[in-house]
């Protein structure tokens, strides 16, 4: 029997640690990917990546398709002069009223 | 190579760590894992779970090192001892319609079964169950300050609360083990004993 609290406290048992603990939990780690800091921005770009790919349903192809075909487009406005050459009929001001933008000079100019 | 890590403090071996260094992460594993072991084990008062407790943070910490911030400030065995503390508390309030019958009804009873406690159980076992039945936090803020060693201070940072709440969670604690370890012939209970 005790008076005080404290002394009666300190009688608790110290835990037994496991002999295997630690190499247990370094091999359970050494099974896991390893950690890799990752550049915030990156992490960023690979959620967005992986959010778009849960959304869309389409296959890869597809979309790589698609960003070849706008990037051939942007190349070709990009290599011909003012007018439109390879769109003929097409003039800035149908392409500023596609684009939503209101002064078509901005179009031309960009073009 | 070994004796190099062995030197390094444990804050640069957290940098070490986030850059996927295995070997740093195993030498902060071979320091800490004991201790850490010792503050689980005294939160939920079973080997398993608490090596179960001590491999989740530790992995946790090996997944997503970031979670520290050196640049805060904090030193990484408080932090540290903040993620076993809460993975402990989880665990608890999981188990809880499990382990809290068993102990209610033990108290509920203790007073007229007090010398018959004293009989079937060792004092250990006594005392290991009266701390048990604290609420978490309570019984986080008790092992912190009284047998980790903590200051109060730091055991607030881990608690997430200031020194104030902490003194008033200490308090609390040892108020109701007080009560109920008196109840049970283990404290000044002289009277007890008689008319028992």
């Amino acid at each position: 029997m005790f008076d005080d609290l404290d002394q009666l406290l300190k009688t608790r048992k110290k835990p037994e640690v496991s002999a295997h603990l630690s190499a247990q939990i370094i091999a359970a780690a050494a099974r896991e990917r390893p950690a890799v800091k990752i550049p915030a921005f990156v992490q960023v770009a690979k959620g967005f990546w992986t959010d778009m790919q849960a959304q869309l349903t389409l296959p890869r192809p597809a979309y790589a398709f698609a960003v070849l075909a706008l990037f051939i487009f942007g190349a070709l406005i990009g290599s011909s002069a003012d007018p439109i050459g390879f769109l003929p009929g097409v003039t800035t001001d149908d392409l500023a009223s596609f684009m939503l933008i209101e002064d078509g000079f901005v179009v031309g100019e960009w073009v | 190579m070994v004796e190099q890590v062995q030197e390094i403090s444990d804050e640069s071996l957290m940098e070490r760590v986030c850059s996927g260094d295995h070997q740093a992460f195993a030498e902060l594993v071979e320091r800490h894992s004991g201790l850490f072991y010792s503050a689980a084990y005294r939160m939920c008062g079973q080997n398993e779970e608490a090596e179960d407790i001590v491999q989740d943070a530790f992995l946790k910490l090996w997944n997503k090192p970031q979670g520290y911030d050196a640049g805060k400030g904090a030193k990484f065995t408080t932090w540290f001892y903040r993620v076993v503390t809460n993975l402990a508390i989880d665990h608890m309030r999981r188990k809880k319609p499990q382990t809290n019958p068993e102990v209610l009804d033990y108290m509920a009873d203790k007073v007229p079964l007090a010398d018959q406690a004293l009989e079937d159980k060792d004092q250990q076992d006594v005392l290991e169950e009266a701390i048990a039945a604290l609420p978490e936090r309570q019984k986080a803020a008790l092992n912190l300050c009284f047998y980790e060693g903590l200051s109060n201070k730091e055991a607030a940072e881990i608690l997430e609360v200031g020194v104030k709440a902490l003194e008033s969670l200490l308090m609390r604690a040892k108020k109701t083990l007080k009560e109920d370890l008196d109840a049970q012939g283990l404290l000044g209970s002289e009277k007890k004993r008689v008319t028992g």
